[in-house]
């Protein structure tokens, strides 16, 4: 059945520094239905169909040897519970860790039994809504100090989430500047 | 969340141009350029093979003419240090890279602010 399972994808980038601990491919999902104010990016909101793979699909499209783990952000993960719950599955089948932000809260996800079976692979949740007027300081990988950090279990802790920056730029072989991180640097990427 | 953006390099300023062109000949990757001024070009040798970089009036881009062999990878590969050369300038005074890498052709900076 996991091959059955589509998920709706924003962007994926095969290797990033700045998402979580190491370097972890990192897959951006595509429908947000939370709206922050000054949420970085209103591009994944839209709950259109935009590219449909299976968590297969990501790994062999994308996945590159050497990287610690996966970093699911978006747009709204937990809006595609099972397609969250089959790439987590999957990528922990790959000897990967697995870290998941949302804008939902812990106490949420962990009183909705579809949402909450996403732990079953997952070993750091950061939750709740970006609030623009609470910007993250530090280095630590998250957007706003609201947002917490859920270790699920003991491979990491709260230091592994210190990034050694803010903002990753990408800039590919073809030419194209791909930002990413918790905050903004390029102005003429804004 | 974290953010994720992507765009297209566009050729867009000759001064750029010139700084990825140095970076190239640095690297061995050109022989040499030089500004041709009577058709306002900048006329590249790679290796042998004669490159133009010329300004398109109607959208105000520079675009690169050539042999089709060679120019299509030239041009990917001025663009990628073009867009390196005008990011390391664009950099707000509160942000400074704290690493940079080329793996598998891509170039990654990591920005401390």
């Amino acid at each position: 059945m996991t091959d059955m399972v589509l998920i709706n994808t924003h962007a994926v980038i095969p290797a990033s520094m700045v998402n979580g601990p190491g370097n972890r491919m990192v897959v951006f999902f595509q429908g947000c239905d939370r709206r922050c104010p000054g949420c970085f990016n209103p591009a994944t909101h839209p709950l259109d169909v935009r590219c449909l793979y299976t968590p297969e699909e990501i790994f062999h499209r994308y996945f590159i040897e050497g990287i610690e783990g996966i970093t699911v952000s978006g747009g709204e993960p937990f809006l595609q519970p099972e397609a969250l719950y089959e790439l987590l599955k999957a990528a922990k089948g790959r000897g990967l860790t697995t870290v998941v932000y949302t804008g939902f809260d812990y106490e949420d996800v962990s009183s909705d039994g579809p949402k909450r079976r996403v732990f079953d692979f997952t070993d750091v949740m950061v939750d709740g809504r970006f609030d623009i007027g609470r910007k993250e300081p530090t280095l630590l990988a998250r957007g706003s100090t609201n947002q917490r950090l859920h270790f699920l279990n003991s491979i990491y802790r709260e230091s592994d989430f210190l990034m050694p920056g803010k903002v990753e730029v990408i800039i590919g072989k073809d030419g194209r500047v791909m930002e990413t991180g918790f905050g903004r640097a390029v102005p003429y990427l804004s | 969340m974290s953010f994720y953006t992507v765009i297209d390099t566009e050729l867009k300023s000759k001064k750029h141009i010139i700084l990825a062109l140095e970076e190239l000949k640095r690297r061995g990757e050109i022989t040499k350029y030089g500004l041709v001024v009577k058709q306002d070009k900048i006329r590249i040798d790679r290796s042998g093979d004669i490159i133009h970089i010329g300004l398109d009036v109607k959208t105000g881009n520079f675009h690169v003419e050539g042999d089709v062999r060679v120019v299509e990878a030239f041009a990917k590969r001025l663009k990628q240090f073009y867009a390196y050369e005008s990011i390391k300038e664009s950099l707000p005074l509160d942000f400074e890279i704290a690493s940079e890498r080329e793996i598998a052709g891509d170039i990654t900076l990591v920005l401390k602010g």
